[in-house]
C-alpha cells in the first residue's frame, strides 16, 4: 500500500468541514420557487432510500427484515 | 422522472463493489443505518490512504459520469490522489469522498467495526454507531450535533472512544 495524502479527520479542520457542510447546502437545497410536486418526489425518494437502507442493513447483519 | 442529485446509495456502492474499491459508507446514510431516519441528499465514502485503492475509486466515479463539483470538470487522477477530500456529481447523485483519519477514525478500525448492508446479494460495509459517533464529535457542526442527540435518545449512552487531539 502505497500512502499519499493527509486527512480531515484530526482536529483542527473545523473551518474546512464548516465550509463542506456550507457548499453541500448551497449544492442540494432547492431554490424557493420549485414545485411542491418535486418537493414531494424528492421527500418521497429520499424516504424509500432510507428504507431500502434500513432492510439492507438488517439482512446484512442477519435481523428479520422489518416490513 | 428523478433528479440528477438524487442519491442512489445502492448504484454508488455497487459501482465501489464493482471497480474492487475498498471503502465504508459514512455520513448521513451511516446515521440512518444506526436508526436515525432522517433525509440525507449525497453519498459520503470513507477511503483508505492507498493509491492503488484510489484507482479504483476513480474507475467506480468514472463508471458513474462523475465531474468535479467544483469546476464539473471531468474527473482526473490528480483530483482525488494526494487530496483529503473529493466531491463529485454522479448519475449516482452528490458523492464525497473523504480520507481515513488518526484511530480510531482510520480507515482499518472504521471497516473493521462496521455493519454489512445487504442490497438483494450486493453487499458493502456501513459505519457503526461507535464509528458515526466518532465521526460527529469530530465534525462537529450544528448537523453533527442534532444527529448525536437523536442518536442518544434512541441508544442511550452512546459508545465514546477518545479521539487524540480532541479529548484529554
Amino acid at each position: 500500500m502505497s500512502r499519499s495524502a493527509g486527512t480531515m479527520l484530526e482536529p483542527g479542520h473545523e473551518a474546512e468541514w464548516k465550509q463542506l457542510g456550507a457548499e453541500k447546502r448551497a449544492l442540494l437545497t432547492p431554490p424557493p420557487d420549485t414545485p411542491i410536486g418535486e418537493l414531494l418526489r424528492r421527500g418521497q425518494h429520499l424516504s424509500a432510500q432510507a428504507a431500502r437502507l434500513l432492510r439492507a442493513v438488517d439482512r446484512g447483519n442477519g435481523l428479520t427484515a422489518r416490513p | 422522472m428523478g433528479s440528477p442529485l438524487d442519491p442512489k446509495l445502492d448504484v454508488a456502492a455497487g459501482a465501489m463493489v464493482g471497480a474492487g474499491a475498498s471503502f465504508v459508507v459514512i455520513g448521513g446514510f451511516a446515521v440512518i443505518a444506526n436508526r436515525f431516519v432522517r433525509a440525507t441528499e449525497d453519498v459520503d465514502f470513507l477511503v483508505p490512504d492507498d493509491v492503488d485503492n484510489d484507482r479504483r475509486v476513480l474507475t467506480a466515479l468514472r463508471e458513474l459520469d462523475a465531474v468535479r463539483q467544483r469546476d464539473e470538470a471531468p474527473i482526473r487522477d490528480e483530483h482525488l490522489l494526494g487530496q483529503t477530500h473529493l466531491r463529485v456529481l454522479t448519475s449516482a447523485g452528490v458523492i464525497d469522498v473523504m480520507r481515513g483519519g488518526l484511530p480510531p477514525l482510520d480507515f482499518e478500525t472504521v471497516a473493521s467495526e462496521a455493519m454489512k448492508a445487504d442490497y438483494d446479494g450486493l453487499e458493502f460495509p456501513i459505519a457503526s454507531l461507535r464509528s458515526v459517533v466518532g465521526f460527529k464529535r469530530l465534525a462537529g457542526r450544528p448537523q453533527d450535533r442534532q444527529d448525536l442527540e437523536r442518536l442518544e435518545e434512541i441508544h442511550g449512552k452512546l459508545p465514546l472512544e477518545p479521539i487524540p487531539g480532541l479529548d484529554p
